[in-house]
Formats: structure tokens, C-alpha cells, sequence
């Protein structure tokens, strides 16, 4: 089932009296529970995209549905927001609260949740993420990699069907980055989400079951993350490099070297190259 | 002259319950002309480190000492300070504010005592020299401007000063590869024609790619300090701590590790693309 269903989205940021389209007739449907990640240069649409997922923006041009929601009609705003979290690039401008179980139980008690009801959704919250026992922490006492968790956490207690990402990995280290990334992997696949992820690390879009590639507001292409990594005019037109094993596919070939198939992981690449192993 | 840094130690919030130690006894030597990448994961001391060496802050104990003078000394010239030493702050673009690009650029040497002619030919200089069109841009409002071109003319701020050293804290964060890419080229430039870079990153390919040399910090003392291709040779030991490891590197030690020996200091692509194609020509042999 489509969750998500853009048909020739337009939107144009204004400036100084010029416009300027940032989103330029993108047509796009997002299947229930699966994992989109958006790549795309600084200024391609990207987030202007995702913004209009859970109606941050509001529809200028083209239809946008959010389940099954016309966003087009402001009477939705709300319960489109519902549906769909978004967790953001700094973990530290994302707190309302200086202990941990406010800060989750603040989006619930915005929605109104019974107050018999807040612990319990708190508690399980925390628990997906790997963060119960924090509940009464603060959590400007913690690493960068629990404080986007616990942002997590605090989208997840609303039990949203879609979770958006803007390069939230982006201000980690890579131990951060590898939690947050396992949490995504989790809601994908034991919680059922539909995550959209956008990044600039062209690695973590090996992760998704679709990658849309985006440039000067339109859809270059969107397909497995093999055919749009391995796509080098693709990659070229949107200003993106291919990652290590990918780039070496292609350099083996211009050697007279032809693996089987192109590598997208490390891991990958080492087995075409040590086929006994 | 080289930058020293002896035996500094710094703890936040000494003597209450935050007290936290962010340095701890740090013996340094940076010299004229390096490029250090500094890696470590968060809270282990690299924003401290750095702010001691912009002057920001004394630490507590210890010194810091740039072309042969201690920098918090009370007969210190702090100006010389400001002038030698360039900090660039994460999302530097948001400290933007002027009217006009050329005004942004040439804020910080309004009280510099250069003349006026020195100041613009430095700010035309700057914003050349970030890779942005002068004539095109000088006079444009810099919010008008793309996230990428933003972040450069906030750069192009810091080097209108000609800064000797160059202090660039997780410049990369939020660039796309090709802004990444180009931003990357312009430090080596720089280094190349004499600029001190002191580079935070948490992007392990950033730094193999760049850095000359590799610092590693761990609850505020050094880790790793060694030249570039020597400090990603223990691959078990950043693994274990949390440090990124070069593409490059982890795929050399990947095969190795499966009987194609490729040597430890194979940290850059390039590097390791030969032993590809040699193991590739075997394998398909």
C-alpha cells in the first residue's frame, strides 16, 4: 500500500520579491514500511521534500496524500503530523525538557494522551531504543549517539506510521552513528515504519529498499540502492560520489578486471575478490 | 615556529558536581606547515584542545606556546593572537550578518590597522581564494546565498586575516560530496602554500585523504599520535575505541586478512587501488 503518493509537487521559496523552486514536479510513491533514503546535493529539495511529508510546507503545486490524507487541505495538518515524526540533524536543539521521560512525554501530552496512558508509552519508547533506565536522566548528560535516541524515543511515543530523518547521523561519531543507524534498522524492521531517510553519506543509502536520487529539485531516479550506487551518470549529475567498493568496480574494469557483480559493501567487494573465501 | 602545548590540563566546572576533565596533562607539538587531523569521539577533548590553541581560553595548568611566546601571558600580544590564529567554528555560515559579502568578509580587519587598500585586496583575496566569483558576489546578501556558498564566505571571514594557522572544527558536517570535495581542496591549497590546518573530523576519509599527520584524543589525553599512514594501522584498537577507520584502510585490512598481504599504511585510494587490480588479475586468472 502507498503511504506516501507526491504527484508533481512544486514549491517555491521566495526571496528579496525572486522565486526560487526548490521542488520542481516531483512524482514519488513511498510503500508502507519501506525504507527511502534521499540523496542529494545542498540545495536539491531534499528536505524541502521531507518537509512537506508531515506538513511543515504547505502544498503550493501538484497533490501530496500522507496516509491516505489530502495535504492539501489544512484541516489535516494535525493528524498528518501524527503519522509522521521527524528527527533532525542536532540532537541538542531537539530537547523541551531537562529529564528524559518529560522531555518523550511532552509530544504525548500535546496529543492529548490520557495521563494513565503517558508512562507506559514512555517506558516502551525508551525500550525500543535501547534507552530504558534513562528515564530520569537528563540528557544533556548524554553522548551524541543516546541524545538522537532519545530524540527517536520522543517521536516513536507518538507511534507515528513514518518517520523522516534529515541527515541525523551527520553530527556523530561513528559509534553514534552506527547506534542511530541500528536503532533506523530496528523501527524498519521489527517495528514496522516507513522511514525516509536523507543523508550525505552515500554509504548509508546501502541500507534502504529504495534510494531516490534528487538534483535542482527534481527526481533524478529512484531505484535499488545497487542500481542508483552503480549508476556513475546518475551519481554525476546529482553531484554525489560512489563509495569505495563501487568506485573500485569500475576502476578494475577500466583494468581488464570484471567482477561478477558490483559490490555495494566492503564485505561485498572482499568476496569478489577472494571467491574461495 | 611550531605550536607547543605543555602538560595542559583543563576541567570544566571544577569543584561542583559537573566538574569534568576535558584535558588531562596534554604534551603536544604541532610544526609550521602540517596538517593535523584531529579524531576522537565525542566529549574526548578535541573542542577544548582546540579552543586552548585559538587563545579562547588559558587552560589551568600547562602552556601553550606559539612561535616560542606563551599565549596567556599577560605581555602576550593578544592581536598578533587573533591575527595568526584562524578558528572555524561548526556551521560557520550561521555567524553571518552583514548586508553584503564583502562587507561579512572584511568585518574582522575593520580594527586590524591595516589600510583600507590592504583590507580589500585580503577580502578579494579571501573570496577568491574559497573559490567564489568576487565581482559576482561582492555585493549579493549572504543570505541569499546556497548553504555550500554560505559556509565558504564565512571561511573566506577567517582567511581575510591571513591567518598562519588554521583551525577548522568538523568542517565537512552537512556538505555533499562535491561541496565536501571542493572544500577539502581549497585546505591542502592552503597548506600547500604554507597555512598550519588543524583539522576536527569525525569523517575518517577526510582525514586519510588530507592530513599529514593524525592526532587521536580519548578522555582527554592522546591516543594516537603519529604520521598519517602509521596512525590507522591498528585497526582492532580503533574499532575497539570508536574511531573511524579510511575506507581504504579497512578494505586493506579486510583482504589481508583473507591472504592477500597489503602493508598497514595503505590508507588512501589510490594507494590501495593497485593491490586491487593485482588481487583482481590473480582472481580472474
Amino acid at each position: 500500500m502507498v503511504i506516501i503518493e507526491a504527484t508533481d509537487l512544486v514549491h517555491s521559496y521566495e526571496f528579496e520579491g525572486s522565486q526560487n523552486r526548490s521542488i520542481d514536479g516531483v512524482t514519488l510513491h513511498i510503500e508502507q514500511g519501506e525504507w527511502l533514503v534521499i540523496l542529494g546535493r545542498n540545495g536539491s529539495g531534499k528536505t524541502t521534500f521531507a518537509k512537506h511529508i508531515n506538513a511543515l510546507l504547505p502544498v503550493q503545486g501538484g497533490e501530496l496524500n500522507v496516509a491516505r490524507l489530502d495535504a492539501r487541505d489544512p484541516a489535516n495538518i494535525w493528524e498528518i503530523r501524527r503519522h509522521c515524526g521527524m528527527v533532525f540533524q542536532d540532537p541538542n536543539n531537539q530537547f523541551v525538557s531537562s529529564v528524559i521521560e518529560e522531555d518523550i512525554a511532552f509530544g504525548l501530552e500535546n496529543y492529548d494522551t490520557p495521563a494513565g496512558e503517558i508512562p507506559a508509552r514512555v517506558e516502551r519508547a525508551l525500550a525500543i531504543v535501547g534507552m530504558d533506565g534513562f528515564e530520569k536522566k537528563s540528557p544533556h548528560m548524554l553522548s551524541g549517539g543516546q541524545k538522537q535516541r532519545i530524540a527517536i524515543a520522543g517521536v516513536l511515543a507518538i507511534d507515528p506510521q513514518i518517520i523522516l530523518f534529515d541527515e541525523a547521523t551527520s553530527m556523530l561519531d561513528p559509534e553514534g552513528r552506527q547506534e542511530v543507524l541500528s536503532t533506523i534498522h530496528k523501527l524498519h524492521a521489527e517495528e514496522g515504519k516507513t522511514i525516509v531517510m536523507i543523508t550525505h553519506l552515500v554509504e548509508e543509502a546501502t541500507l534502504a529498499d529504495r534510494v531516490a536520487v534528487f538534483s535542482q529539485g527534481k527526481l533524478l531516479g529512484v531505484s535499488s540502492p545497487r542500481e542508483v550506487l552503480s549508476n556513475l551518470d546518475l551519481l554525476h549529475n546529482a553531484g554525489l560520489t560512489p563509495p569505495l567498493p563501487i568506485r573500485a568496480y569500475y576502476d578494475l574494469q577500466k583494468e581488464g578486471v570484471t567482477l561478477p557483480c558490483c559490490p555495494l559493501t566492503h564485505q561485498e567487494l572482499v568476496e569478489a575478490l577472494c571467491p574461495s573465501k | 615556529m611550531p605550536i607547543e602545548i605543555k602538560h595542559a590540563s583543563y576541567t570544566y566546572f571544577p569543584g561542583t558536581i559537573f566538574e569534568s576533565l576535558a584535558l588531562q596533562d596534554f604534551s603536544l607539538q604541532i610544526d609550521d606547515g602540517d596538517y593535523v587531523g584531529i579524531m576522537g569521539k565525542t566529549g574526548c577533548g578535541k573542542s577544548t584542545l582546540i579552543q586552548l590553541i585559538a587563545g579562547l581560553m588559558p587552560p589551568l595548568e600547562g602552556q601553550i606556546i606559539i612561535d616560542g611566546k606563551d599565549i596567556n601571558a599577560r605581555d602576550y600580544p593578544r592581536e598578533e593572537l587573533r591575527r595568526k590564529v584562524g578558528i572555524v567554528f561548526q556551521y560557520p555560515e550561521v555567524q553571518l550578518f552583514e548586508t553584503s559579502v564583502e562587507k561579512d568578509v572584511a568585518f574582522g580587519l575593520r580594527h586590524s590597522g591595516l589600510s583600507k587598500t590592504t583590507i580589500a585586496e585580503n577580502v578579494r583575496w579571501a573570496i577568491e581564494t574559497v573559490g567564489l566569483d568576487f565581482e559576482a558576489i561582492r555585493a549579493e546578501s549572504p543570505f541569499s546565498l546556497s548553504g555550500g556558498e554560505k559556509r565558504r564566505v564565512a571561511i573566506a571571514g577567517v582567511l581575510a586575516a591571513k591567518p598562519k594557522i588554521l583551525i577548522l572544527d568538523e568542517p565537512i558536517v552537512g556538505l555533499d560530496p562535491r561541496g565536501r570535495a571542493a572544500f577539502l581542496e581549497l585546505t591542502t591549497h592552503l597548506n600547500a602554500a604554507g597555512v598550519t590546518i588543524i583539522m576536527v573530523s569525525h569523517n575518517a576519509d577526510a582525514i586519510a585523504e588530507n592530513a599529514q599527520r593524525v592526532i587521536v584524543l580519548e578522555d582527554g589525553r592522546l591516543l594516537i599520535n603519529a604520521p598519517a599512514k602509521h596512525a590507522f594501522r591498528d585497526v582492532a584498537l580503533l574499532q575497539e575505541k570508536g574511531i573511524g577507520i579510511s575506507p581504504a584502510r579497512e578494505m586493506a585490512h579486510l583482504l589481508s586478512a583473507c591472504g592477500h598481504p597489503i602493508p598497514q599504511d595503505t590508507i588512501r585510494y589510490q594507494e590501495l587501488l593497485p593491490f586491487l587490480i593485482n588481487i583482481g588479475k590473480g582472481a580472474s586468472r
